[in-house]
């Protein structure tokens, strides 16, 4: 669980274009690249379904 | 480590070049490659700048002087793909060749006979694409983003040629994004993790996935395009049940991952020198690396916005106008962190650095006016304008072209052994600088009274701007001819360099003699 | 020609003497001349959008105030010349979220009343006049639904001025022969599609800017708060002439707009009639090669060229070709119904079966075709009805 939050904040963090240098030794820990390819496109996903809700809100305010 | 003993080791189990014409042929060499590739790209910056400077001389003045606007369509189209496919592209493969081997502690690229295929296709799909110029029905006219059916239905026959160019370029890109991929993860040397690779690798390796994940559309758009021409079917005509716009759809799902390819090595080229010559590590590597992943996965989710008029949902126009406007952040993010390097650095002025900076301040104005294109409403009246076309080329002559020169500079002493002259580096410099403000600025103002793109004549209220561009492009265009010369003269006559010839340059490329001898790192370097 | 080329490089030098007296001045004074800025406009929507614009383009100006004043303070004092030494910081992650968060809090900003024109934009309910915008390589048709009247509308400009063997007019390549009317304080939608390639109809003084795509209509509208005439292009590359198909929206008061509307009605029947007229009475050889001639200028010579050469194989040459000099009823065949899938539109009901065949006699004699034939509209009229 905690390598998968410590995931989240790294991928966050990239997706803000905020990084430490500790969380960059914590993620030089993980062996291999693909859980972050992973929770990248994911959290991809998840940007585009909150955007995409951000743009439903915002069209059901104007109509009703 | 000892650069030296290594080389002495390694000349008596290698052989130097061949001689001749086969050692380019044949070569597998990754610094010949890399050779290769940047003199070819220079050869079509050339070419590709003629083709502007042919624009932008019938642009001098209203009314229509030199060129028929036919022949004009065909240089405005020749000139974007020779530039993004034959000039940008090449260039940064063929940094990638001479540095990423040298940066990571590798001998070579890990598929040496696949980087000598992915070079010499080049030159046949450039010539393929340049030959229609003097066919029947001339090179293709529709623009370097062939909307169809302009280009499918309404095209001169030439667009077969121009489609297996296209299929042709594009096997030779993926072809070298795989050797870089493989490069960087099998070849590094013992102790270079991944996070102590400089970033100009970081960003290669990106660009890599990035090429990958978008060539491929672009193979499919133009072999759906071949099949709407000769084979019947109807992909993009509405009369047979297709869809115009599914055509940009789809070239833009391509053409944005695109525009990123062109900019991100480039982004680490400036991230190499900026900390060189401020004599202080880069801020916010860590950042600067996660930021460049992050703008790779999101440049997939923001093509639309180059799609603003044609029609789409609200909804639709609502979510690429926000999703754009997020991803101006990573990217104005890299910017501060460039300028916090050199924020109390101990600043030098050399030609790479001086590139460098102009690489920052004028690719910025370009982002202010990308972020503006980002506004839906506003976008509506600079779509299509010589606003875009400011837009776009601050984004890639300062920015691509600009980091590729100042690369050249800085890692020529490696390449050649000698230095270039200093005076005459600084010349080029401020003639560039000042030809490119004058060619473009002026845009944005034409753009905004309302010229639009791709015209071979204009209203009057355009003239006098159109005439300062015009100068400035020929400017801008005669100093890369003295960029060649002072290439030339460092090669041939230039002052021996020494290793590292920068004080604050870091990295394992500067571990090596200069010139770096042929085959390097035959023995895998220490890395502490 | 020599003359054209003496003042291709003598009229350069005093207007870039101006362009330099633009540049030196500030903008204020010249405005007038040379527009620098996205125009206000005319309506209410193009009001918005050009805040919208000036908005951001300040919040740019903004940050790149700050950005640059550090940078230049950067390079001014921290030259190595003048022994600054390098300090070693190299990560702070308090200022990194600060600089992402004030960005963001600035786009989102931006974003609430960019999204509020949008919406507004897209708003095409309850229009008062509906008018179909049809782009053609390279002329723009348009028809008032509702109304019967619909007319093409070229580009004026005469070739000489183009080809600088004239002096060029003041408003030279957007002027065209019938611009389209419409009434001020009345929502004006527009419906747009093309006829075959992508073209875009833009008017930035109205702020409406829509891609005109085959097989698609696409919906914008406009009210226009002042009466004038606003002047706009084809603003998507759409083949040889897209420089050449500009748009002249002429804004008048309701009145003037319901005569325009009635006179423009009874031109129509005068045309239909005088049509009529011409088909009927008799044409003899001369006549027809006169007036092919002048037909043929202005609808086929943009690209089968005034030469009858034409730009092969795009657009095919007309001298000793197998439909100018072979079977009639195939030569009027393919003006009158164009040909699918090429730039060669259907003719049929661009012009009256007199001018066919004032312009297949025209074509089959001309630059040495020498047939010898006289179509008369009679023909083109039973090759119509067939």
């Amino acid at each position: 669980m905690n390598r998968f939050f410590s995931l989240l904040k790294s991928v966050t963090g990239a997706f803000l274009g905020v990084q430490s240098g500790k969380q960059l030794d914590n993620d030089a820990e993980e062996k291999s690249v693909w859980p972050f390819v992973i929770t990248g496109i994911f959290m991809t996903v998840l940007l585009v379904i909150g955007i995409a809700a951000a743009v439903r809100i915002v069209l059901t305010n104007i109509s009703g | 480590m000892d650069a030296a003993s290594d080389i002495a080791h390694e000349a008596q189990h290698h052989h130097g070049p061949a001689s001749g014409l086969s050692r380019w042929v044949f070569t597998t060499n990754h610094k010949d490659i890399g050779t290769l590739y940047m003199w070819f790209s220079f050869l079509m910056f050339l070419t590709g700048g003629s083709m502007a400077l042919v624009i932008r001389a019938e642009l001098f003045q209203p009314g229509l002087q030199l060129v028929d606007p036919g022949f004009f369509n065909q240089m405005t189209t020749m000139h974007g793909l020779i530039m993004v496919f034959g000039a940008v592209m090449p260039a940064f493969v063929g940094l990638a060749n001479w540095l990423i081997p040298m940066m990571v502690g590798a001998p070579d690229m890990a598929l040496p006979r696949m980087n000598n295929l992915s070079f010499w296709i080049l030159p046949f799909a450039f010539t393929m694409l340049l030959m229609t110029l003097f066919m029947d029905g001339g090179a293709p006219n529709f623009g370097w983003t062939f909307y169809a059916p302009l280009s499918t239905q309404y095209a001169p026959p030439t667009v077969n040629y121009f489609i297996f160019g296209v299929h042709l370029m594009g096997i030779s890109s993926i072809m070298g994004a795989i050797n870089v991929i493989a490069t960087i993860f099998n070849m590094r040397a013992p102790g270079m993790t991944l996070m102590k690779m400089p970033l100009f690798v970081w960003t290669w390796l990106i660009t890599a996935f990035l090429l990958l994940a978008a060539m491929p559309v672009l193979a499919c758009v133009v072999t759906m395009m071949l099949f709407d021409i000769n084979f019947g079917t109807s992909f993009f005509n509405a009369a047979g049940g297709g869809d115009p716009v599914l055509f940009q759809h789809l070239f833009w799902f391509f053409g944005h991952p695109e525009v990123y390819i062109m900019i991100l090595p480039a982004f680490g080229i400036v991230s190499q020198i900026i900390p060189t010559f401020s004599r202080k590590p880069l801020f916010g590597y860590a950042s600067m690396v996660y930021a460049t992943a992050s703008i790779a996965l999101l440049s997939f989710i923001v093509w639309a916005h180059h799609m603003f008029t044609v029609g789409m949902p609200l909804a639709g126009e609502l979510f690429f106008m926000y999703a754009t406007m997020l991803i101006a952040v990573p990217t104005g993010v890299k910017v501060f962190n460039w300028i916090s390097t050199m924020f109390r650095g101990s600043l030098t002025f050399e030609t790479p650095m001086l590139f460098a900076i102009a690489f920052i301040v004028l690719f910025t104005i370009g982002g202010f006016s990308g972020l503006m294109l980002a506004i839906s409403p506003a976008d509506f009246q600079y779509h299509d304008t010589y606003f875009v076309v400011a837009h776009f080329h601050y984004v890639l002559v300062p920015g691509a072209v600009f980091a590729i020169i100042a690369a050249v500079y800085y890692w020529l002493p490696k390449w050649c052994g000698r230095m270039y002259d200093e005076r005459l580096g600084k010349i080029h410099f401020w003639w560039s600088f000042i030809g490119l403000n004058l060619t473009f600025f002026p845009m944005h103002f034409i753009g905004l009274a309302g010229m639009p793109r791709r015209i071979p004549d204009y209203a009057l209220q355009f003239a006098d701007f159109n005439m300062l561009a015009s100068i400035g492009g020929f400017v801008f265009g005669f100093a890369q001819v003295f960029f060649l010369f002072i290439v030339i003269r460092c090669i041939t006559s230039g002052e021996k360099a020494a290793a590292n010839p920068w004080e604050g340059a870091e990295g394992l490329e500067w571990t090596l003699p200069s010139p770096a001898p042929y085959h390097s790192f035959g023995t895998p370097p220490k890395i502490d | 020609m020599d003359t054209s080329v003496c003042r291709w490089l003598n009229a350069p030098l005093s207007r870039l003497l101006q362009a330099a007296l633009v540049l030196s001045l500030l903008p204020q004074d010249a405005a007038a001349e040379i527009p620098l800025n996205m125009p206000v406009g005319v309506t209410d929507i193009s009001r918005s959008v050009y805040d919208l614009h000036m908005t951001i383009f300040w919040i740019c100006v903004a940050i790149a105030v700050v950005v640059f004043g550090v940078m230049f303070w950067s390079i001014i004092h921290h030259r190595k010349s003048k022994g600054a030494k390098a300090a070693h910081f190299h990560e702070n992650t308090v200022v990194e979220i600060i600089w992402t968060l004030i960005p963001m809090a600035i786009l989102i900003a931006m974003a609430i009343p960019a999204t509020a024109t949008l919406v507004k934009m897209y708003d095409t309910s309850d229009a008062e006049v509906d008018i179909q915008v049809t782009g053609y390589q390279w002329k723009w048709h348009y028809k008032y639904l509702d109304q019967d009247v619909e007319f093409f509308s070229n580009l004026s400009t005469p070739r000489e001025q183009i080809e600088n063997t004239a002096e060029k007019s003041e408003h030279y390549l957007l002027e065209v022969d019938n611009a389209l009317v419409i009434p001020t304080g009345k929502k004006v939608r527009f419906l747009i599609t093309s006829n075959d390639v992508i073209h875009s109809w833009w008017v930035p003084h109205l702020a409406v800017k829509k891609d005109a795509i085959p097989g698609f209509i696409n919906e914008s509208w406009a009210i226009v708060n002042e009466p004038g005439v606003y002047r706009g292009q084809c603003a998507e590359l759409c083949g040889k002439d897209h420089g050449f198909m500009p748009i002249v929206v002429d804004a008048r008061s309701p009145e003037d707009y319901q005569q325009w509307l009635l006179a423009k009605q009874e031109e129509k029947e005068q045309q239909a009639q005088q049509a009529a007229a011409a088909t009927a009475r008799t044409w003899t050889h001369e006549e027809l090669m006169a007036e092919g001639e002048k037909v043929y200028a202005r609808a086929c010579a943009a690209c089968h060229q005034p030469s009858g050469a034409g730009m092969p194989p795009v657009f095919p040459s007309l001298i000793k070709s197998p439909i100018t000099t072979g079977d009639i009823n195939a030569h009027i065949d393919i003006v009158v119904r164009g040909k699918p899938g090429t730039a060669m539109q259907a003719f049929g009901n661009q012009l009256t079966p007199a001018e066919v065949a004032a312009v297949v006699t025209y074509e089959r004699n001309a630059w040495g075709n020498d047939t010898g034939d006289t179509v008369t509209p009679t023909d083109v009229q039973e090759h119509n009805a067939q």
